[in-house]
This record gives C-alpha cells, sequence and structure tokens, in this order.
C-alpha cells in the first residue's frame, strides 16, 4: 500500500491539536490527528475550567452540546493563611449565560466530544498512538514515527507539536529540551464525588451553575503553590499546583501538599464525605515568556503547552487561540502551494499580534512572583491574618489603634516600599483577573 | 531492604484506571544513580516509582502505577531518566482527567 | 457456502466488544462496581483469533472477514480489526439483537455467515464478560461443522482440503486434523497478538464498515423470533457477587521474620 502524504500531522489530540485539526479541515486540507491515549483526554489532567473563547469561533452555541459540567458564575479568590482565609468573590448570572465565566468539565470527556467535531469536518484521528520519533530530509521535520517499520511512519507538509508540555517532537526535532524545573509546575489532582444537591447546597448554587474557588498564599509550605476547587455536575476537581523547583527545595511528596490542603481548615469542610474517584497528575508550564520555544522552526509549528504557552490558569484557551493559528498558517500555504520555512514563519507573526502574547507580555513579571523570596507565601499571608484577627475581634479596643497596629504590621513584615514595588510591579501584573 | 510504595499511595491509585503494559516504560541509568546524591526522582514522583535500595545500592521502579507525567524526567539532575510513553493505550487511562 | 479448492482460504472471523472488566474495581467503601468511565474495548480473547487470521492470510493469502453482533459502538472492535489487518468488517446491529444469550448469538451471526463463502470461521476462546465459552461451539452446530476449542496452532494444508491443529490442554497438547470448513476457538496459548500500526489505522478509518440489520438478516432467511431477549432460552432468576474473601495477613519488617512468621502460620493450618 503506497505511503500516502497528509498537508499535515498533528501529534497530540489536546485542546491545542483538536483546535488546528478542525480548523485545517474545515478549510479542506488532509489532516491525521495522532494522539496516545487510547481516546483523547485518557492522559490529559486539568483543574477544570474552559473559556468560551476561542472556543466559540470553532464551534458557534458550543453550550448547547459541549459536555459541560457547570456553568461558572461564582468566582472566589482566597488567600491562604495558616489557618485562615481572605477571599474576593464574584457572582453573577450574567456570567452563566452562554458561559460567558466558563465552564468546568473533565477531560475525558471534553477532549473526545472536542476531536469527535474535528473528525466530522474530516481529520483522520487515531489514537493509542504514540508518537516516538521525528524524520527529518534537508534541515526540515518531514514526517513522524509511531515504532518501527514503514507502517509506523507518517509524512506531511507540515506538523504540528500539540503534544503538551513534555512534548516528545519538539525534543526529537531539537528545537527544545525537556522543561527546567522552574518553568514547569506539578499539578495534583483528585476527583471527588457528592452529590449534586449537596454541592449546590454546599457552594450556594442553581442546579447546573459552578463555582471557582482558587487559593493562593499558604498551600505548599511557604514556596510559591496554588489550589483549587471546581464544581463538576457530581464531583468536585480538587488540586494544588507547586512548581518543580520548589519541590526540590522542600523535599517533600507532593502529595503531602495536596493532603495539607485538603485538611486546610478553610478547605475541609468543602470536600466532607465526599468520595475520591481519581487521583492525577501532570505539568503545568509556568515559565511565561522567557520559557517559549521557537514557534515555527524547521518545518514544525509549536501549540498550546508544547509551545509553554499556558498562563495558569487560562491554558485551555491560549492552547486553543494557537491551535487555530497555526491551523490558519498551514491553510494559507495550502492555498498558495508554499509550504516552505519561510511561509510557515507567518504563525509567529500572527501569534506576537494575539491576546496569547499580550496576556504573557503583561504578566512577565509572574514568574518573578513566583520564584523570588517567601514573602507572597508566607509573610503577606501571615500580616493579613495578624491584622484580620485584631480587628475582627471586638474586645473594646478602638478601630484607630487597631488600624495603627495593622500598618505596623505591614511596616514590620514587609515594609511600605516592598508591598508598594511589590503591587506595582508583581501583584497587578501576576493578577489572573 | 525496598520500602514498598507508601500504603498512602495505594490507596490513592487503587480507584485509578490502568492497562498495564507488560514493559517497563521508564528506563534510568543506575550508574548515574549511584553518584546521585539527593535522588530527587524518589520524592517528586507523585505516585511514588522510584525507591533507593540501600542496601543493594538499586533504584527500583515501579512503573505499574505511573501517571505519565513527567516530572522525573524534569527533576533528574543527569537527565538520564527516559519516559517513553506505553504503547497501544496501555499505561494510565484517566476515567475523568 | 464453500470457496472453490486453489485459491487462498476465506476466513471468517466473529469478534466481540465487551466492557474492559479488567478496568472494572470495586468500590473499597461500598464494595460495588465502578463502572463509571469503563470503556468497551475488543474482547482481548479475540485478538487471538484475529493473529490466527492474519498469520494464515500472510502464509496463504486469500480474505479475512471479520463479523460482530452488537450495539453501534461496536464498529470500535471492527475498525480495530481493519486496522490489524482484516480485509472486510460487518456489524449485525439491530435493538432486535439486543439482550441475546448464547444461543441467539450463534444463531444471528450463523444466519450472516451462511451467505458468505468461508473455509474456516474462528473466535476467540471466551469472551470476557460473558465467560460462558459456548458461542463458537454453537456457531458450529448452527453451520453445521466440526470445531474445535483451545486451539493453540494452526497448519493449513496448501489445497484447502483440511487443517492440522493443536489444542491446548492442562499439561500437554493434542494434535487433530479436521476437515474443511471447520470452526476453530483459539486459545491465548497462540501467541502475542500483533499491535495494529499507524497506516492499519489510517487505512481502517477510510474503511466502510458494512451493516446488516434484523431487517437485512430476515430477508437473507433468517427467523426473526430466534433474535435478541425473544429467541433466547437461557434465563437468569439472579445475580450475586462471590462473598468476601476474609482478609489477608501483612507481614512487613525485616524479610527473615516475615518469613519465619508466614512458615509457622503456615504450619499451623497445617499446610507444611
Ligand atoms: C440475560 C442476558 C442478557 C444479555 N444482555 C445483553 C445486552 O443487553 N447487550 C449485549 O450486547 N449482550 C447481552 N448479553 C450477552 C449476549 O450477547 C451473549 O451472551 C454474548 O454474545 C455471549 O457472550 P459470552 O461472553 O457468553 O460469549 P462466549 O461464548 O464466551 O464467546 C466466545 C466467542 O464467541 C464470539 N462471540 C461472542 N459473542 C459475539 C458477538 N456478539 N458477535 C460476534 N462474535 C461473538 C467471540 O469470538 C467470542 O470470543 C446478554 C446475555 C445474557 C445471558
Ligand atoms: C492541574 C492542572 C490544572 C489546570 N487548570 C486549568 C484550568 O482550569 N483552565 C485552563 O484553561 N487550563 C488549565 N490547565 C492547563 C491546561 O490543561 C493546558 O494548558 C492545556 O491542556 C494545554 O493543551 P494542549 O492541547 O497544548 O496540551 P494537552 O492538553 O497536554 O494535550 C496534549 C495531547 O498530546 C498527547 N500526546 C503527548 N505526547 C504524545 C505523543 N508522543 N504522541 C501522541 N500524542 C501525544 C497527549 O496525550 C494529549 O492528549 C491546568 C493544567 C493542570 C495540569
Ligand atoms: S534522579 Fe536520576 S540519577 Fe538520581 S536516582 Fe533518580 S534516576 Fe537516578
Ligand atoms: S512520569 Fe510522573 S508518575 Fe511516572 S514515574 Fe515519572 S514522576 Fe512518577
Amino acid at each position: 500500500m503506497s505511503t500516502e502524504k497528509f498537508d499535515a500531522i498533528v501529534v497530540g489530540a489536546g485542546p491545542a491539536g483538536t483546535s488546528a485539526a478542525l480548523t485545517m479541515a474545515k478549510g479542506g486540507l488532509s489532516v491525521a490527528l495522532i494522539e496516545r491515549g487510547e481516546s483523547p483526554g485518557a492522559k490529559n489532567v486539568f483543574g477544570g475550567v474552559v473559556y468560551k473563547w476561542p472556543l466559540e469561533e470553532m464551534i458557534p452555541k458550543f453550550w448547547e452540546k459541549a459536555p459541560i459540567e457547570r456553568k461558572i458564575i461564582d468566582h472566589r479568590m482566597v488567600i491562604l493563611g495558616k489557618d485562615s482565609g481572605f477571599s474576593v468573590s464574584y457572582k453573577d448570572d450574567y456570567l452563566g449565560m452562554e458561559t460567558r465565566g466558563g465552564f468546568t468539565a473533565l477531560r475525558s470527556r471534553f477532549d473526545p466530544w472536542f476531536a469527535q467535531q474535528a473528525e466530522e469536518a474530516g481529520a483522520t484521528l487515531v489514537t493509542s498512538m504514540p508518537v516516538s520519533e521525528v524524520i527529518e530530509e534537508g534541515g526540515r521535520v518531514v514526517g513522524i514515527r509511531a515504532g518501527r517499520g514503514k507502517e509506523n511512519e507518517l509524512y506531511a507538509q507540515a506538523i504540528v507539536a500539540a503534544d503538551g508540555v513534555m512534548s516528545t517532537v519538539l525534543q526529537k526535532a531539537g528545537i527544545r529540551g525537556p522543561p527546567a524545573a522552574e518553568d514547569v509546575a506539578i499539578g495534583l489532582k483528585e476527583v471527588i464525588e457528592l452529590p449534586s444537591d449537596t454541592i449546590e447546597s454546599r457552594f450556594n448554587l442553581k442546579r447546573g451553575y459552578g463555582a471557582r474557588l482558587d487559593y493562593l498564599g499558604s498551600v505548599a509550605r511557604g514556596k510559591s503553590g496554588g489550589g483549587f476547587v471546581y464544581t463538576n455536575s457530581n464531583t468536585l476537581s480538587v488540586g494544588i499546583a507547586v512548581l518543580l523547583s520548589h519541590l526540590l527545595e522542600l523535599r517533600c511528596k507532593p502529595y503531602e501538599i495536596l493532603d495539607e490542603f485538603k485538611s486546610h481548615p478553610v478547605v475541609a469542610p468543602l470536600l466532607e464525605g465526599g468520595r475520591v474517584k481519581e487521583y492525577q497528575a501532570h505539568l503545568i508550564p509556568e515559565g511565561g515568556l522567557q520559557s517559549i520555544p521557537p514557534l515555527a522552526s524547521r518545518g514544525v509549528l509549536a501549540v498550546g503547552d508544547a509551545a509553554m504557552l499556558c498562563l495558569y490558569p487560562e491554558g485551555t484557551n491560549m492552547a486553543m487561540a494557537s491551535g487555530v493559528m497555526a491551523g490558519k498558517t498551514i491553510l494559507e500555504s495550502k492555498k498558495t502551494g508554499d509550504f516552505s520555512i519561510q511561509r510557515l514563519m507567518l504563525y509567529e507573526r500572527l501569534m506576537k499580534e494575539s491576546y496569547i502574547f499580550k496576556e504573557h507580555s503583561r504578566k512577565k513579571n509572574y514568574h518573578n512572583v513566583l520564584t523570588s523570596g517567601d514573602r507572597f507565601n508566607t509573610d503577606y499571608p501571615d500580616a493579613i491574618t495578624e491584622i484580620m484577627r485584631n480587628i475582627l475581634v471586638v474586645d473594646g479596643v478602638d478601630r484607630g489603634t487597631k488600624h495603627a497596629a495593622a500598618r505596623k504590621v505591614i511596616r514590620d513584615k514587609v515594609g511600605y516600599v516592598r508591598v508598594l514595588r511589590d503591587l506595582y510591579r508583581d501583584i497587578w501584573s501576576a493578577l489572573p483577573w | 531492604m525496598v520500602n514498598p510504595p507508601s500504603r498512602k499511595i495505594d490507596e490513592r491509585l487503587y480507584v485509578n484506571r490502568y492497562n498495564v503494559h507488560s514493559e517497563n516504560h521508564l528506563h534510568v541509568d543506575q550508574s548515574k544513580c549511584q553518584e546521585c546524591r539527593d535522588k530527587p526522582c524518589t520524592f517528586s514522583c507523585p505516585v511514588d516509582d522510584y525507591v533507593w535500595d540501600p542496601e543493594l545500592k538499586r533504584l527500583t521502579v515501579f512503573y505499574e502505577g505511573c501517571v505519565e507525567c513527567g516530572a522525573c524526567v524534569v527533576v533528574c539532575p543527569y537527565h538520564k531518566i527516559a519516559l517513553d510513553y506505553p504503547p497501544a493505550g496501555r499505561g494510565v487511562n484517566f476515567r475523568f482527567g | 457456502m464453500v470457496s472453490e479448492a486453489g485459491v487462498g482460504p476465506n476466513i471468517l472471523l466473529a469478534v466481540k466488544q465487551v466492557p474492559d472488566v479488567s478496568e472494572l474495581r470495586l468500590d473499597p467503601v461500598t464494595h460495588s462496581l465502578l463502572r463509571e468511565g469503563v470503556p468497551s474495548v475488543l474482547n482481548p480473547y479475540d485478538r487471538y483469533a484475529l493473529e490466527a487470521g492474519l498469520r494464515l492470510k500472510e502464509i496463504h493469502g486469500g480474505r479475512l472477514t471479520v463479523v460482530s453482533m452488537g450495539p453501534p459502538q461496536a464498529r470500535k472492535a471492527l475498525q480495530e480489526s481493519l486496522a490489524l489487518g482484516a480485509d472486510e468488517a460487518v456489524l449485525l446491529t439491530d435493538r432486535a439483537f439486543a439482550a441475546a444469550d448464547t444461543w441467539a448469538t450463534a444463531y444471528t451471526l450463523s444466519v450472516f455467515a451462511k451467505t458468505i463463502p468461508f473455509n474456516m470461521v474462528l473466535t476467540g476462546l471466551k469472551a470476557i464478560d460473558g465467560e460462558t465459552s459456548q458461542v463458537g461451539a454453537e456457531l458450529a452446530e448452527f453451520l453445521d461443522i466440526p470445531h474445535a476449542s483451545y486451539v493453540r496452532k494452526i497448519d493449513l494444508r496448501g489445497d484447502m482440503q483440511g487443517v492440522t491443529i493443536e489444542r491446548q490442554l492442562e499439561n500437554g497438547y493434542d494434535v487433530w486434523e479436521l476437515p474443511l470448513p471447520c470452526l476453530l476457538m483459539v486459545a491465548k496459548e497462540f501467541g502475542q497478538p500483533r499491535l495494529a500500526t499507524l497506516q492499519g489505522y489510517i487505512r481502517a478509518k477510510r474503511q466502510k464498515i458494512r451493516i446488516l440489520t434484523a431487517h437485512d438478516l430476515e430477508a437473507l432467511g433468517a427467523n426473526s423470533a430466534y433474535f435478541g431477549l425473544k429467541g433466547s432460552p437461557t434465563f437468569i432468576p439472579k445475580v450475586s457477587p462471590p462473598p468476601a474473601k476474609p482478609p489477608g495477613t501483612i507481614w512487613s519488617g525485616d524479610p527473615k521474620e516475615s518469613v519465619r512468621k508466614l512458615v509457622d502460620a503456615l504450619s499451623r493450618e497445617g499446610f507444611v
């Protein structure tokens, strides 16, 4: 049987790869979408919130058919102290309409549905097939291998590396190595089952609507880490993320941090009575702008986590948007019949003008916040706890005295100048909102 | 003697779905492990796949519980862990993800 | 119908899509089955039958047709068979076939089998969900051909006039000669089944799966009274899980000490 050549091979059927495949298949290209899991999503882990954009651009009114767990209407950000929590929240039914505030999903349900849209548009999805090598010719990547022998080779005009943070394609093509321990966090998650009415009463929600709770501060023994509790239909997604370089400093097992988070007095009551249905782990790109590899190099377009585009907690949208741009670039090449490496550089130009790069530039100090000092994870949370405890306990001491004490706490714990500088330079730029 | 993976992890992994492949997909270089001071793989792995046996001076790899996250590959100071994804959809299969 | 001698064999292979029971787990607390997300897979035993069919095809040429009776999701098992190298796939699917026992399943498969030429029918030794190991033998009876189970080796004569097989026994093996056509239920001792290749999957994606409904089979002369639940003589009054076993004992710590405790315990129970 002759080996046919596809217009494009997309490696990895996650949000990035499926978006690229869908975009190209809709444009009439022949696309092979190759996934190592038994089905898309079988190997994937994420916290749980997918955003409306840019999914809607690919699948109008997707919310009428996608496997949505809950539409998010309640966004809560909680700064954890050792035993306390200071939270800011915003709740609005408006956010629930057409999933404006995002929606929770489970990868083993969402990813197969999404990949099916690409298949229906004409892409050829192959599952259970880990890509192990790239095939190079004349300084560019012209195909991939998934095992031994000619029968496991496949050729295409362009290759899209959508195989996630540990990208085999980029590593084998020599475009980047494995990520550095400073540039990735390890994310651990449990799916915890609770009856849907319990979730609704416990989180004060109407049927079908959900809350996302993101935790900062004292999550990872004073190191940078975050936690989350997201509501699904009849499960909660509960997890933590800690920078791998910090885990190395802590020398503790990552699941000890998850256990501490789950038993934190502010978190534990939310999980009460739930049963663990699954235990998962995955790496999260956290390196920001400086960790992004060449996006279009030697015939390979890097998208999503493979290109380290995740900007926690936004990863799936970055992945999808980059996938669409890679798809459009290859469509453009097909139109002109020019698949040269220069022509494929269009992808990099599109990316530089996009939301993705604007957000990455805005948050360029986020990585500093993550790696620099412990004040964000210990000093600030401790100061907040001390001030709030003093202020909220009505004990006959007047508020003027208490406010003065609060100012002293700030001065002693972190210093005014530092607070202002942190606020201006780091915290402001690091805020997910 | 080798400490088997902690009970805590066993209970956690029990709920997961695995289609274990007959061959190990995690390859280490035992000669480097001898020199490796901190042996970060032994505490970074979320499922305790790596256990150092101080008597035999060997790193034991319990690949069956691997969730294929890649953390060990990143933390190994010698970059000597090869994670060759199991074929044919074997290995971990998340039911929720 | 039997094909002419001299050309390669026409092989018919029956495969089943089953829930991946190896992935079923008991909830540690409630001891109920955790079924959620347990996918359907090609019956693992059928992989050995497929391997047998593919090896015969490699040696003798011929044609490998795969048939399954099941819900539309059984396409996946058929697609995998095509990816591995089967030439044609047929799905017998209809609400009328639902809840068939082994007899009705074998009957339905036989109606289709009679419409195509074959020299040999292959099945898995058993399906991992039902574990009855009946469908193969019953299908042979409906087709009025001899059959053998626990087949671990197949030597087909070049003139298509007969086959020599080995049957796996508890401690040894039988050698049998069978005339053709016959039905062989292949055991796992046949040999490691191959993995489908990337190109194989891509070709399979393009191949059409032939669909036959109850109506189509009736047009081929089937009696619809023998389909599905109403055609099934098996009656299952009750299904109950096996009684829970008492918990085991774990001795940890010093291996020498543990072994001594184990020996003590075994001799106390009178095993050694
Ligand atoms: C009460 C009852 C209810 C049932 N309800 C359903 C139901 O709702 N839905 C449903 O799908 N099944 C149902 N079944 C299963 C029913 O389809 C048959 O029992 C089943 O096909 C035989 O399974 P087994 O494991 O006993 O097969 P075995 O006899 O162990 O199988 C041996 C071999 O026969 C072949 N084979 C078996 N079944 C098929 C098939 N369907 N197509 C092609 N080849 C096959 C395979 O090669 C297999 O390896 C039900 C069975 C019973 C008894
Ligand atoms: C704990 C955690 C929480 C998160 N929370 C959120 C959140 O709430 N919201 C959000 O938007 N983002 C979140 N993210 C980030 C988000 O999951 C990722 O940014 C996003 O999934 C990236 O999509 P992708 O398609 O690039 O990569 P992936 O989703 O990783 O997909 C890569 C695909 O490639 C396949 N693959 C890998 N290697 C190969 C190979 N060699 N051959 C074939 N296939 C291969 C994989 O099986 C996978 O299907 C979270 C991540 C984690 C780990
Ligand atoms: S980190 Fe690497 S070198 Fe060190 S013990 Fe583990 S595998 Fe061996
Ligand atoms: S890939 Fe992850 S789960 Fe597997 S051994 Fe490495 S660290 Fe452990």
